[in-house]
């Protein structure tokens, strides 16, 4: 890591982040565009509760349109090591979006722009914001006990994903990011069972190939016949459809090296050495391939070959009496 | 014989839900994220209060599910050991480049050997096959304990200071580990740039004492595979009679005028 430029100045060196093997939390940038209404502002701000407190926030102000200008958002990465983003903004074409995306060494790997569905005019309005399949979690928690509700901000969300997430290359790959965007580190093997009716999950379903409705739920536990709990799951967090408005996904290549583990070479045994069923180390020595002919060796009498093609080369000078 | 205690009491668990859904568990679960994911296709209209009210009851039924395979996880103390990651995700920054392994760390992986994490209060005494305190109170001490000479080097002469000899000895050991750190980062750094810049510093300081001295360093004591020094005169003039002849020497001269005019036209 190079530190302090040497001709000096403001602007110093580029200070580079130390990858480590097994990565710690990744953060996410979260800012609306200029062009973000009530509703997008809202849902941004409900998505966000879900990565707090490993969340940067901006204002309007900063104008974040990842399809845009990705640089804005990947000049932020490299200074502050943010690889999630998360912005919100309004538009008549699409009406009110949020993008979720990802960066790999501070450039845009994934990106992708969700629409907040419209309601049907024969659905009649929805409230607060009539016409849109949104329920914000101030909504859903305004009839709700604090305690059915609130959820620790310590624990990563578990992940519920019903319908077809698989067949449809759109939607697997928001699925991925979307568990990419919301879960913990891999550094977190354990799991208290105390913490899970504390723990919000993440619902989402997909409704159609381009449509899912994602909710945040929270799990109570009651007795029941076995030794597991019983769950009772009940809304504690926003509700939103989406449709996929737009995407960019990352080319074959660069995403095969984002997702190279690391090598611990200290595991490795090292070359030619193994361990058998037993445990023991096996190992194999190098050797050209020897040809028992050819190989010098102490030649006797039956191993010998003859010089030409019917007739035995004997040792000795004893006459040949067999014939 | 009264058996309305125990039929109470196994109505009350009757009456309990079971923690079986009626589905059948099609899951598919990485528990490392806490993620079950349900593939059979769901069928929601476009009301979304419909829609909620369908998705509740539908993860009630799966979260039962990833919940009972929580619970069937292994237990460490009070937690559950999550299984290793399935799902591929990709990483923020591209994986650091493996370390070369120093000497030690290939010994102790060769032999098995692991770093002592954390150490138990009490060890297990072979002669009495009792636990006894590590240290403290009750624990079983060395003979000549109260010489508190090493336990590497306790050996010495006779008439010899053992607190002498022991602190020798430590000295000894200190500056060897030491040499011992220095040659572990040399090895390290062996073919990296950190490598080729210490050799360039050592030349260049190597050449600065070189001018320190009347000769230029023709007489110092020579450093192996050390490159042949080109110049040893402490002062150069130019020759008398230069060899490119008067034509070389207006050339030179004319080169210093023009750089004299440019600066002085700059000013």
């Amino acid at each position: 890591m190079a530190k302090g430029n040497p001709k000096g100045g403001k602007k110093g060196s580029k200070v580079a982040f130390e990858s480590e093997p097994i990565e710690g939390e990744k953060l996410a940038l979260v800012g609306a565009s200029s062009t973000a209404g009530a509703l997008a502002s809202e849902l941004l701000k409900d998505m966000a509760a879900l990565k707090t407190p490993h969340v940067h926030k901006l204002g309007k102000k900063a104008n974040l349109r990842p399809f845009e200008d990705i640089e804005v958002i990947q000049e932020i990465s490299r200074k502050k090591n943010i690889s999630l983003f998360m912005t919100a903004a309004t538009t008549k074409k699409r009406g009110h979006t949020i993008t979720l995306g990802r960066t790999f060494e501070h450039e845009a790997l994934d990106m992708v722009e969700l629409a907040v569905v419209k309601a049907p005019d024969s659905e009649g309005s929805y409230y607060p914001y009539p016409g849109f399949h949104y329920m914000s979690t101030d909504d859903v928690c305004a009839t709700k006990k604090d305690a059915d509700t609130a959820w620790d901000l310590s624990f990563k969300p578990f992940f519920i994903f019903q319908g077809d997430w698989t067949n449809h290359n759109d939607l697997a790959l928001t699925r991925n990011l979307l568990i990419d965007m919301f879960r913990g580190h891999d550094r977190q093997d354990q799991l208290d069972p105390t913490s899970i009716e504390h723990t919000p999950v993440v619902v989402c379903t997909a409704l159609d190939e381009d449509r899912f409705n994602i909710q945040v739920q929270k799990m109570a536990f009651t007795k029941s016949t076995g030794t597991q709990p019983f769950v009772k799951n009940n809304l504690a967090g926003f509700a939103v459809e989406f449709t996929i408005a737009r995407a960019q996904w990352a080319e074959p290549a660069k995403r095969k090296a984002a997702c190279k583990k690391a090598i611990n070479i200290i595991d490795k045994l090292g070359k030619n050495k193994s361990k058998d069923g037993l445990g023991q180390t096996v190992a194999r020595l190098y050797h050209v391939s020897q040809d028992v002919m050819e190989v010098n060796r102490r030649q006797f009498r039956g191993t010998k070959r003859s010089k030409v093609d019917g007739t035995e080369e004997r040792e000795g000078k004893r006459p040949h009496t067999d014939e | 014989m009264d058996v309305s205690k125990i039929l109470e009491a196994n109505k009350k668990k009757l009456a309990l839900p079971s923690p079986f859904p009626d589905k059948e568990d099609t899951l598919s679960y990485d528990l490392a994220i806490k993620a079950a994911s349900d593939n059979m296709p769901v069928s929601i209209g476009t009301n979304f209060v419909d829609s909620m009210k369908t998705i509740k009851v539908l993860t009630r039924d799966n979260l039962q599910l990833l919940t009972n395979h929580i619970f069937d996880l292994p237990k460490d103390g009070s937690v559950f050991i999550l299984p290793p990651r399935s799902e591929v995700l990709p990483r923020a920054l591209a994986p650091p480049k493996p370390k070369k392994p120093t000497k030690w760390e290939k010994f102790a992986q060769e032999k098995g050997i692991k770093k002592r994490t954390r150490m138990e209060r009490n060890v297990l005494d072979k002669s009495t096959g009792q636990f006894t305190p590590r240290f403290g109170m009750k624990a079983k001490r060395v003979e000549d304990d109260w010489l508190m000479v090493d336990k590497m080097n306790a050996k010495y002469e006779e008439g010899e200071d053992p607190f002498l000899v022991a602190k020798q000895g430590r000295k000894e050991r200190v500056a060897e580990n030491a040499k011992k750190a220095k040659q572990n980062t040399f090895r390290a750094e062996r073919g990296t740039p950190a490598a080729s810049k210490r050799k360039t510093d050592i030349m260049h300081s190597l050449s600065a004492a070189k001018l320190g001295t009347a000769s230029q360093g023709l007489f110092d004591a020579k450093i192996a595979n050390e490159p042949a020094q080109k110049s040893h005169k402490r002062r150069h003039f130019q020759e008398n009679f230069s060899k490119g002849g008067q034509s070389a020497e207006r050339d030179a001269q004319a080169k210093i005028l023009g750089k004299v005019l440019k600066r002085t036209a700059k000013k």
